[in-house]
């Protein structure tokens, strides 16, 4: 069981604050929605949390072990994963390689084994390759893209592979941004049943998306920001009531 | 048989430069294949070949002996510059590696111990073709293994996408730092090797030119492949061998040859094979989606 802390987050851009005093949990097993208008700092609040930036007030934990101020990598390991909203795959590695670089953290083969020819390293190959196509099968990925380099694999593909890229970390916290950008209804019902049965193994989840119906019918709890500011939390019935999201999102569609 | 041994008497020299120089290829694939353009091997070979040959001249240390000091003090130099310049990114890399260089050579034309601008000479002459090919082999050997390590792995995914790379828990500084100091050590190899193989050094040895030809393989033969690396070093120090009858525009052809190779194999000769390999591919999963 682990979860995951934002304790008053702030952060700020050279004069433009893109978060501030964002507080909320995200618990193992559950999936917390965090949704707002374009440029709300949804994004920025998976980079803070991934170490890609770092917070300029407020610190964010995993369990008791303070993530900020840690490095990229050095969370990554702690099994903090997430998804590019601007897909970023490995693009000339193909499906299958993409994922076992996925897997670096749980990697145990000895490194110096391929040296001698050690058997355990063939083995563990063989299992990373294995459990790759196991979870490319999971998302979705079509079979006969699993030998295709990244690049050329058909959008949705690729946005499906950045989630297998993630769950080959084992992680203990997934931060999923827009995943379902450009999927079809049937896909995205898909990727709902996909999302609960992750948090089932007792993953800590936070879904970025834009997709109301799916946002409202996967998670167990939502978040909203707004100008990088909290303005509600709570059910997702609860927060579709709150005048104030309501009120947010009608302003910025009639700005749009 | 005997036209072999013949051959061998004609071209022992050229063989000898083609192994060299694949060594020195090999050591710039290293860096390549993770993804930074850092170009100091020229620099780090002649650092490795002054300590080399003064060790064999004034102690009289066998060739192997010599060679592992040269390539550990290339390497010793590498980790102390790699720690600030390997965090540095792109052109920039590549301009503060030039710069290095260039102080090297400096350095060389002026200390004493070095010989200044004339150099050492009467280095033993104890490189032969079978050490430069074994070192070779071996080398090759590491190469072809590392791609199946961890580390290998690690080195894949900071030259695809450092910043992915660290969200799955690589740290690209380290990846970019070893990967550094062990081009640095291949290419002090390198450069053991060669001034042994010839009766002197000189700091004009080890100048941007050289550097240049040491891209040139990479580049002609494949940029982050170790085996299109050794290629371009053969390819291209044979060159002028086989346009030798062109005499006066041996060198037109040289760079018509290079010109043709970055134009219309931008991914070098080996990439060839594998644009060709990943092409068929990407046509084999779009029908897939077709049906
Ligand atoms: N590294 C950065 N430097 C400067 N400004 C930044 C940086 N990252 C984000 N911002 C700014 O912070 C604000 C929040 O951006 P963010 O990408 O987090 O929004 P978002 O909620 O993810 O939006 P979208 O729904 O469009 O993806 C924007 O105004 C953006 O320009
Ligand atoms: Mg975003």
């Amino acid at each position: 069981m682990s979860s995951l802390h934002y304790h008053d987050v702030g952060i700020n851009f050279g004069g433009v604050h893109a978060l501030s005093g964002v507080s909320f949990d995200v618990r193992s097993g559950h999936v917390v929605g965090l949704i707002g208008p374009n440029g709300a700092g949804k994004t920025t609040l998976i980079n803070v949390t991934t170490g890609v930036v770092a917070p300029t007030a407020g610190s964010v934990t995993l369990d008791d072990a303070p993530l900020s101020g840690r490095r990229q990598h050095q969370i990554a390991r702690l099994g903090v994963a997430r998804t590019y909203q601007n897909i970023r795959l490995f693009p000339r590695m193909t499906a299958i390689e993409n994922v076992v670089v996925g897997a670096t953290r749980i990697r145990r083969d000895p490194d110096l084994g391929a040296f001698v020819f050690l058997p355990a390293v063939r083995r563990a190959r063989i299992e990373l390759e294995e459990h790759a196509r196991y979870l490319l099968h999971r998302v979705g990925v079509p079979r006969d893209e699993w030998e295709t380099a990244a690049s050329v694999m058909p959008y949705g593909s690729q946005r499906r592979l950045e989630v297998a890229r993630a769950l080959a970390m084992r992680p203990r916290v997934l931060l999923l941004d827009e995943p379902a950008a450009g999927m079809n209804p049937a896909e995205t019902a898909g990727l709902q049943a996909l999302i609960r049965s992750i948090a089932e193994e007792d993953v800590a989840v936070m879904l970025v998306e834009h997709d109301m119906p799916l946002v409202m019918g996967t998670c167990d709890r939502v978040a909203v920001l707004n100008f990088g500011e909290l303005i509600a939390q709570g059910t997702p019935a609860e927060v579709s009531r709150d005048p104030a999201v309501v009120e947010a999102y009608l302003g910025s569609e009639a700005a749009q | 048989m005997e036209w072999l041994v013949h051959f061998y008497a004609l071209h022992s020299k050229l063989i000898d430069q083609i192994g060299i120089n694949a060594i020195f290829a090999l050591s710039l694939s290293l860096t390549l294949q993770a993804g930074h353009l850092a170009l100091a091997n020229a620099a780090f070979g002649g650092i490795a070949a002054y300590v080399a040959s003064l060790l064999s001249l004034s102690r009289g240390w066998p060739l192997s002996v010599t060679t592992l000091i040269g390539a550990a003090a290339a390497a010793a130099v590498g980790a102390v510059i790699g720690l600030p310049v390997t965090r540095l990114r792109g052109v920039f890399l590549a301009i503060a590696t030039i710069g290095f260089g260039e102080i090297a050579l400096i350095v060389e034309n002026n200390l004493s111990i070095t010989g200044g601008a004339e150099g050492l000479s009467q280095i033993p002459n104890e490189t032969t073709t079978w050490k430069i090919y074994l070192v070779l082999a071996i080398l090759a050997f590491f190469f072809w293994r590392l791609r199946r390590t961890r580390a290998g792995w690690a080195i894949a995914a900071v030259r695809e996408d450092e910043y992915a790379a660290a969200s799955f828990g690589i740290d690209p500084a380290r990846v970019k730092f070893w990967t550094f100091v062990g081009s640095a050590a291949i290419a002090g190899i390198a450069g053991s090797l060669y001034a042994h193989e010839n009766f002197f050094i000189s700091p004009g040895d080890w100048g941007f030119s050289r550097m240049i030809d040491i891209l040139v393989y990479c580049v002609i033969g494949g940029a982050a492949s170790p085996w299109g690396a050794m290629l371009g070093a053969a390819i291209i120090s044979l060159l002028p061998e086989v346009f030798r009858f062109l005499h006066d525009y041996r060198d037109i052809v040289n760079g018509i040859v290079l010109l043709a190779v970055v134009i219309f194999a931008p991914q070098g000769i080996a990439g060839l094979w594998s644009r060709d390999q990943r092409g068929r591919k990407a046509a084999a999963a779009a029908e897939g989606q077709s049906r």
